[in-house]
């Protein structure tokens, strides 16, 4: 059960999200370059992947990341402008930095060398040349833990005859971290005592930083010698106005309690008593509301999560799946006696059990929208490659799937873009003669359906010509000439090993490898693909899969002496059927059901059972590839909680059975594969009748 | 009876610490011939501390001769920009900068 916990692993895990949390921010910066906010965000990306990459000894990457950083800063201050050169320098430079710290080994300098003096190039300047106290910066990185500091400051009375600017040095605070700025204006004398000159406001901030106190004395640094300064490290505590006056000695103890005794704003009557000027207690209240603000946001903080090892959740997982199977036993048990409290004690444990499996699989779920973020990038820099103005737009982030099956979604998603992008959307000319806009659309959605979640692929670029797919299919033998195919049999023929309908091969697809990768990824999670297309108009295709990949609700079924499982989801309904109809249909596998032909599988014919048939067939209506056939079995037993066992090495390629699951009395049932089942029923009915 | 006078002084382009000195007069003078002082603030272009001390100052000197001073500034202006970046707050003795608003 332990699981050590390995700080750099961590710090790796905390790297990655900052990285893709960086390259998001990179593309909408690129897409609103005047947006101060996402500038200040990559910038505090780049600042503690910088400080924390220092602090895990990596130093490499944090004096890299130094120099992108010094770059963003520039852009923070104005000093230089956000060009799409230097949001591609970025995106490389981020690139080089996961490196740097994901693959330290495997860093190339001399990559850094290059991408340092391409954003040399770009801001016009050399970052390795930035000030020293920035670079002293990164010897003392972030990471300390947060603080909240009420700093009092009063400039020299020359300070701005002297070249100094306090909204600068104010801004600077702002740039530490949560920052309060109020101004006391107390000592401002009238109009004919006035020098205009001379600096009479007074400053009072609370700022909540991450940044040591030095930080606070670096804004300050050239003026130290001839201001006031006082800088107190305040608790947040959400303490009341008073308490904060007194702290401020800002109000006697006795005045604070002869305030009190009045029903009155304790603020309004200090000032009235002439006790504290009405700028004080703004100051004070502001402080107050800082406060909160900052009690807040640490109780959000604390509230927000915590962060669990992906292992720990798999080993919670197999335990709540033992609890399952157990729990199984028990009911089975229970039912056999007649202790009527047994039973009660049984059932409530059923209804916990599933609750608790519930929450287990709630906690594995993680919104897909971190996985579609991870395209922007690619599609931004395939378009680049390839010639073409594409946009990719998404829909449904929040939709929440199995962390394992986003995991795996990854490699066969990158394949059905790049393949839009190469083959659907056309280039910007071809489609302006179609009167298409020049940019092309790859739309990518996630929605829940049931216990499924579809996914789709979206373009408006040329879709896919059937002509073209059986033609092709026809040439090279897939397909027997002149058979007569729907469309949407025609599109799965380019899931076919090696099929390629592309003229030219590129560097991003056109070989005929990946859609049968994708077709076998997706049937691995138990999912399946369903293609539509309208020529010229676009295609789209959408993947059909399963919620989790650890437990599904199945429903129990007996062929012959053994039982098996259906996932409920592809489930629609049952009908019965006397078996001596077989005899009277001679032998035509279709059921009238609401006047629809449904075709029908014998499982007892297809698993070569012998023992003797029942008198009622049941039939198990599933959806399939868009269409329904049914499954002819003995017995329906029920719904059943299905906790999926990978089939052994021996058994895994046996068609037909997607894993398998112990019952209750310990015996195992195989769990049906849909998809899979209908081919091979198909293929034997085929061979049988060719025989 | 006296008649209640009533001046606008409208300040443009820069107020900053170049031109504080004459805007000390501007605003001594204004302050001297009228009972109500309207401070516009449109036009303003660049603004630092020097003019909201001598606002802030006007408005102390308008309160001790029981006269009244007004400051209108446009929202998202360079007034109001500079009054937040100053932390000058909307409370207190400073919430006359606040109370005027153009369009």
């Amino acid at each position: 059960m332990a699981v050590s916990l390995d700080p750099i692993a961590t710090f790796r895990i905390e790297a990655q999200e900052l990285f893709e949390h960086l390259e998001t921010v990179l593309l909408d910066i690129e897409a609103n370059p005047d947006d101060k906010d996402l500038i200040d965000s990559a910038f505090r990306a780049m600042h503690t992947i910088k400080g924390s990459g220092a602090m895990f000894g990596f130093d490499a990457a944090s004096v890299f990341t130094h120099h992108l950083e010094t770059a963003f800063d520039w852009v923070r201050k104005g000093k230089v402008a956000i060009s799409s050169e230097l949001v591609e320098v970025a995106l490389v430079a981020k690139d080089h930095m996961r490196i740097l710290i994901e693959h330290p080994d495997e860093a190339n300098s001399s990559d850094g060398d290059a991408i340092l003096a391409r954003l040399a190039a770009v801001i016009g300047t050399a970052p390795a040349k930035v000030t020293l106290t920035r670079a002293a910066a990164s010897q003392n990185p972030t990471l300390h833990k947060s603080a909240t500091y009420r700093i009092c400051f009063r400039l020299p009375v020359n300070a701005l005859t002297s070249g100094n600017n306090p909204l600068g040095l104010l801004d600077e605070l702002r740039e530490l971290g949560t920052c309060t700025v109020t101004a006391i204006t107390d000592d401002i004398p009238l109009l004919e005592d006035i020098d205009p000159f001379t600096c009479y406001l007074v400053w009072e901030c609370l700022l909540s930083t991450e940044h040591p106190r030095s930080a606070i004395d670096e804004v300050f640094i050239f003026l130290l010698d001839d201001m006031e300064l006082k800088v107190d490290i305040v608790e947040p505590d959400g303490r009341r106005l008073g308490e904060i006056l007194l702290d401020r000695q800002a109000v006697s103890a006795e005045g604070l309690d002869s305030a009190l005794t009045s029903q009155n704003r304790i603020g309004a009557l200090l000032v009235k008593e002439g006790l504290v000027s009405s700028d004080i207690v703004t100051a004070a209240l502001a402080e107050q509301g800082h406060l909160r603000g900052e009690a807040e946001r640490a109780a959000k903080r604390e509230n927000a999560g915590i962060r669990v090892q992906a292992e720990r959740l798999d080993e919670l997982m197999d335990q709540v799946g033992e609890l399952v199977i157990a729990q199984a036993r028990l009911r089975q048990m229970a039912d056999a006696g007649k202790d009527i409290h047994f039973k009660a004690l049984v059932k409530e444990i059923e209804r916990l059990s599933s609750e608790l499996r519930a929450t287990t699989m709630g906690i594995r779920m993680v919104p897909i929208g971190a996985l579609f973020s991870r395209f922007r990038r690619l599609v931004r820099d395939l378009s680049r490659e390839l010639g073409k103005e594409i946009q990719l737009t998404t829909a449904g982030e929040e939709t929440e799937l199995d962390k394992t099956l986003i995991e795996r979604l990854h490699d066969p998603l990158v394949h059905l873009i790049r393949n839009s992008l190469d083959h659907g959307i056309e280039a910007p000319a071809e489609r302006e003669a179609k009167g298409k806009s020049r940019e092309g659309v790859i739309h990518l959605s996630a929605v829940h359906s049931g216990a499924q979640v579809l996914i789709t692929i979206k373009d408006d670029g040329q879709g896919i010509d059937p002509l073209r797919v059986r033609a092709k299919a026809e040439e090279t033998g897939l397909i027997p000439s002149g058979t007569d195919f729907s469309d949407s049999d025609i599109f799965q023929l380019i899931f076919q090993p090696g099929f390629s309908t592309a003229g030219t091969v590129t560097s991003v697809s056109g070989r005929g490898v990946g859609m049968d990768v994708v077709k076998k990824a997706i049937d691995g999670l138990r999912g399946s693909i369903d293609v539509t297309s309208t020529l010229g108009v676009g295609a789209t295709i959408t993947l059909k899969l399963p919620l989790t990949l650890a437990i599904i609700d199945g429903l129990l079924v007996r062929v012959g002496k053994s039982r098996y499982v259906i996932p409920l989801s592809t489930v629609e309904e049952c009908v019965e059927r006397r078996t001596v109809d077989d005899t009277i249909s001679a032998g035509f596998d279709f059921l009238s059901i609401r006047g629809e032909l449904v075709p029908f599988l014998r499982l007892r014919s297809l698993f070569h059972v012998n023992t003797p048939s029942e008198l009622f067939q049941r039939i198990v209506i599933v959806s399939a590839g868009g269409g329904r056939v049914g499954l002819a079995v003995d017995q329906l037993l029920g719904k059943h909680q299905t906790v999926i066992k990978s089939l052994s090495k021996l058994h895994a390629h046996v068609p037909g059975f997607s894993g398998a699951t112990i019952l209750g009395d310990g015996s195992v049932a195989l769990i049906l594969d849909i998809p899979h089942l209908i081919d091979y029923g198909q293929t034997c009915e085929a061979h049988s009748r060719a025989s | 009876m006296v008649e209640a006078y009533s001046t606008v002084l409208e300040f443009s382009g820069a107020a900053t610490i170049r031109t504080a000195e004459d805007i000390v007069i501007k605003l001594k003078q204004a302050l001297a011939e009228s009972d109500t002082l309207i401070i516009v603030c449109d036009d303003l272009q660049e603004v630092d501390i020097t003019f909201i001390q001598l606002i802030a100052s006007a408005r102390k000197s308008a309160m001790v001769l029981g006269k009244t001073l007004q400051v209108s500034a446009p929202i998202g202006g360079e007034l109001l920009k500079t009054l937040n970046r100053a932390g000058i707050q909307p409370t207190g003795s400073q919430s006359f900068w606040f109370q005027e608003r153009s369009v």
